[in-house]
This record gives structure tokens, sequence and C-alpha cells, in this order.
């Protein structure tokens, strides 16, 4: 217990370090863009949000297969707070993305671009999957009905990732293509950027488990006293 | 609206977002570290 908290106090510490970092380095440290001028700022949290939402809808998918194998119900909470966060910069993803494009595109949305129509199904998916579980009456079947969900889910993962790459239409490619390949700096500062969010994650994901567990102890306690 | 006020709205609706969801989940922590003290408690009293 005492280790777990100190491990939290770590990440939490590493967390909070890095975002400052990351903060400077996207709106201090890196130039403005050539064509996209001070708007591309938004990029670097942009793509941490993505990033951490892809991260945790695997984490899902992993311990849903996990709890599927095993029915040890502890994998069911770590897939369904994972779940949970993802949702989270999932659609802090969109809104951020939808940010960007107006000024960029000026629209706030393209109904056209296949990975923008691919990620909103991959962000209703995973509110399907919070809404199921929330309806599900059994601890087992809650648990059943998400695994099977949050595999779903995750087949929306690569078509997402791969959408702008296979199909290149409106979203950019950034990190593959020559056009769009990012100057030293601004790569690095996405970096840091990006290992700030997978902190921030894994510390929210440990917390988000605590209370599931601690909700999970409360209605162990609340049996035996019934029984 | 010039690209800075999107700028400013994208970063606040970002540290907004992850600082109240760090804030929501730190008061369920403490709700539920004290229903359990509580239920402990009253479930100890009866058997005693």
């Amino acid at each position: 217990m005492v280790l777990k908290n100190n491990l939290k106090v770590v990440i939490l510490g590493l967390t909070v370090i890095l975002t400052i970092i990351s903060i400077y380095l996207a709106l201090i440290y890196t130039p403005s863009h050539e064509t996209m001028g001070d708007i591309q700022r938004i990029f670097y949290f942009h793509v941490s949000s993505a990033w951490v939402s892809y991260l945790a809808f695997g984490v899902t998918f992993v311990a849903g297969l996990i709890y599927l194998k095993s029915r040890d119900l502890k994998w069911d909470t770590i897939a369904f707070s994972s779940a949970e966060i993802g949702i989270i910069f999932c659609t802090l993803g969109i809104i951020t993305g939808s940010l960007w494009a107006k000024p960029v595109w000026d629209v706030f949305w393209r109904w056209e671009d296949i990975k923008l129509f691919i990620t909103l199904v991959l962000w209703l998916v995973f509110i399907a999957y919070l809404a199921l579980r929330a309806n599900a009456k059994s601890r087992t079947s809650k648990a059943n009905l998400s695994a099977v969900f949050g595999i779903i889910g995750f087949i929306c993962i690569p078509l997402s990732f791969g959408a702008n790459r296979i199909w290149q239409q409106y979203h950019p490619t950034i990190l593959a293509s020559q056009e769009g390949s990012l100057q030293a700096s601004m790569a690095f500062a996405l970096i840091v950027a990006v290992f700030a969010f997978t902190f921030l994650y894994i510390y929210l994901l440990l917390v988000k488990v605590d209370v599931e567990r601690m909700k999970e102890t409360i209605d162990e306690i609340k049996q035996q006293a019934g029984g | 609206m010039s690209d800075l006020i999107y700028l400013y709205i994208t970063y606040t609706i970002i540290w907004a977002g992850v600082f109240l969801y760090i804030i929501k989940l730190h008061m369920a922590q403490r709700r539920l570290k004290k229903e359990i003290e509580m239920l402990r408690e009253i479930l100890n009293g009866k058997k005693s």
C-alpha cells in the first residue's frame, strides 16, 4: 500500500514536471509553423490526447482479453478504468482537433474525412461501452459485456490511426510524410508532451482503479453486513 | 477570431478538463474512504 502510494507520488511528480516543460516547449521554445502560424501549437497536446486515448483503449482491449481468459474481475476493473480515461482523452482530442480545424479549414468538422469519422465512431463505441456497463444487472454480465465491447472498440484504433495514411484526405499526416515532417525543436516538444500525457494516464489509471476497488470493498462490506 | 484565441480556448479546455477529472477522482476517493471506515465501524460494533 505504502509502495503503491509512493509510486503514485513519483508518477504525479514526473507528470507535473514534464507537463510544465511541455507547455514551455509548446508555447515558447518552438517556432511558429511556416504555413499554419501559432495555431499549430495546438497540435502538441492534440496528438498527445489522441495517443493517450489509443493507449487507454489498447489497455482496455488487453485487460478485457485477460479477463475473458481468466475470469478474474480485477482485469475488468482495470479495463473499465482505462476505458473511462480513454473517453476523456478522446473527447479532448476531438475538441482540440475541431478548434485547430476552424482557422485552418474554415470549418470545425469535415464529415468526408475518414479519419475524423472513424475517430468519432471509436468515441461512440466507448460511450456505448459505458452505457451498457451502467445498465448491466450483475457484476459478471457487466464484465462480460464490457470485455466484448472493449475488443470491438479496439478494432477502430488501427483504422483511426491509419486512415490519413491510407486515404490521404484533409487530416495532416505529420509523422510520416516528407512535406509534413517536423523541425527538430517541434519533434522534441511533441515527444515531451507525449511522455507527459503518458505519465498523466498512468497516474489517472492508478487513482481510478483505486476508486473502483473501494466501491467493490463497500459492496463486499454491505454484503457481509446483510448476510 | 484570431489564431491566438483558438489557441487560448484549446489550452483552457485541455487543462480544465484534466484538472476537473483529477479533482473528481480525488473527491470520490476521499468520500469512499470515509464510507469504508464508517461501514467497518458499524460492522465491528455489530460483532462486538
